[in-house]
């Protein structure tokens, strides 16, 4: 049933673009043809223009998203170790997310050129902080039993590190954004430590 | 139960501070418990049962007094002590056998070696054929059976246990009781229960302690003479009956 949906929805939206086009006699400069963006496509695609550029895209993109996540893991962890410093730092946190990156594009290219530096800066940027707001969230959403369990067991704060805090993190949107891992419920959302108010509360009743 | 015991509180008191002082959480507390004794504590909430719990399991240092396991002074978690909490604290992320292999891994022990006690255990609580099932994929109960096991994978002496079966239903709760004896019984293990169920305490234990509530302190200990195994006939027995209704009165009237 979805696959024939989705491709339907395509049809229908190229369909509409050339309606559009042709009846309203638009120039190219406007709206262009969809047949004239496919022939151009081909065009750059054969001649190798495409690839060139899209072996740039991909490097500064790889590049900058590995930069970014490890940022994000290593002061996301540093952060969580600390409730104070989690506290002080949250609100900043918070309110840096709301920058938007096109703000500070043009600044970037100013501070760092127009190289691949600039470019893989902002794609680091752009990973970095949901990333971190889900390392934090993952690592805080570890409750007071299970680290009971833990300490009962004499396990080392990196065994606690390792099978308790990282795992649920990885479960976190950032890490599988569509499907998240089979043990994974769907049914219940990663409780967000960014649309959260405070940590969610321990699972054991007070007693 | 002549045995020598096995984990014994010697004057154990617990305060701390708060913003409006200090709280003495519980104060003078000297309980001896038997090698192979299944013993509960029971108490109104608050009276710091499972605070009194941490402290034999050495998962909390008392600020006075302390805990003989073996006759020496416990001075952290032993891996000779096993934990079962209110909450099965399953990791989400690991199947049934891979979670009660856990404390294997944590041990760094060689996980090979200890898959087929691993089995065993998932098949004792009763769970064979969902090793390979995720928490999220059993019952409330299921998944209490697989911290049990988890629990025993050490062969601990001493099994602590917080409430294990608060969180079930009242049929899943009797049921999982009598699980409970059967592992226990003939296991040598000591039990030590923490409930707020009279009739569950009673029908579980060879012994009761009652703790009276801020401070905790044990205001009441009885022996439950009920011949064992302990089965749904024994509710109606008049001992049990007697036990309970003096407990119960006990409680009601605000600790002994």
């Amino acid at each position: 049933m979805v696959w024939g949906a989705r491709p339907l929805v395509l049809v229908v939206f190229v369909a509409a673009w050339i309606l559009y086009v042709e009846i309203g006699r638009l120039p190219s400069y406007f709206l262009p043809h969809p047949f004239a963006v496919a022939g151009k496509f081909a065009e750059l695609a054969l001649n190798g223009t495409l690839l060139k550029h899209a072996r740039a895209t991909v490097t500064e993109a790889v590049l900058g998203f590995a930069l970014g996540s490890a940022a994000a893991i290593c002061i996301g962890t540093l952060i969580s170790r600390s409730r104070l410093l989690e506290l002080t730092l949250k609100p900043y946190i918070v309110a840096s997310q709301t920058t938007p990156i096109v703000v500070l594009a043009p600044l970037f290219l100013v501070w760092f050129g127009f190289g691949l530096l600039s470019k893989i800066l902002i794609a680091a940027i752009i990973c970095f902080f949901p990333l971190l707001v889900n390392v934090m969230a993952g690592l805080g959403s570890v409750g007071e039993q299970e680290r009971q369990l833990f300490r009962s067991l004499e396990a080392s704060a990196w065994q606690t590190f390792v099978r308790l805090e990282i795992p649920p993190g990885c479960a976190s949107p950032a890490c599988f954004p569509l499907s998240g891992p089979s043990w994974a419920s769907s049914s219940e959302p990663m409780r967000g430590w960014a649309t959260s108010p405070s940590r969610p509360p321990a699972t054991s009743k007070p007693r | 139960m002549q045995a020598e015991p096995i984990i014994e509180a010697r004057r154990v008191h617990l305060r701390y501070p708060t913003l409006s002082g200090e709280i003495a959480a519980l104060a003078d507390i000297s309980i001896s418990i038997a090698a192979g004794e299944f013993l509960s504590i029971i108490g109104p909430s608050g009276c710091g049962k499972s605070t009194l719990l941490a402290i034999l399991g050495g998962l909390l240092a008392p600020t006075g007094g302390g805990v003989l396991f073996e006759q020496r002074a416990l001075a952290g978690p032993n891996r000779r002590i096993g934990y079962v909490f209110q909450d099965p604290v399953l990791l989400p992320w690991r199947t049934v056998l891979e979670n009660v292999l856990l404390p294997i891994e944590i041990r760094r022990l060689a996980r090979d070696r200890y898959l087929d006690e691993a089995r065993r255990l998932v098949a004792l609580v009763g769970l064979a054929g969902f090793e390979d099932n995720y928490p999220k994929e059993l019952s409330g109960g299921m998944r209490q059976r697989a911290a049990i096991a988890r629990a025993l994978m050490l062969d601990p002496e001493v099994l602590l246990m917080d409430e294990p079966f608060g969180a079930l239903d009242a049929l899943t709760r009797e049921r999982m009781g009598y699980e409970l004896m059967r592992i226990w019984q003939g296991s040598g293990k000591t039990v030590v229960f923490v409930t707020h169920s009279i009739s569950e305490a009673v029908l579980l234990s060879d012994r009761v302690v009652v703790l009276t509530s801020r401070p905790g302190k044990v205001g009441y200990a009885c022996a439950v003479g009920l011949p064992r195994p302990r089965t749904p006939e024994s509710l109606r027995d008049p001992r049990h009956v007697e036990v309970a209704a003096e407990l119960r009165q006990l409680l009601l009237a605000g600790g002994p």
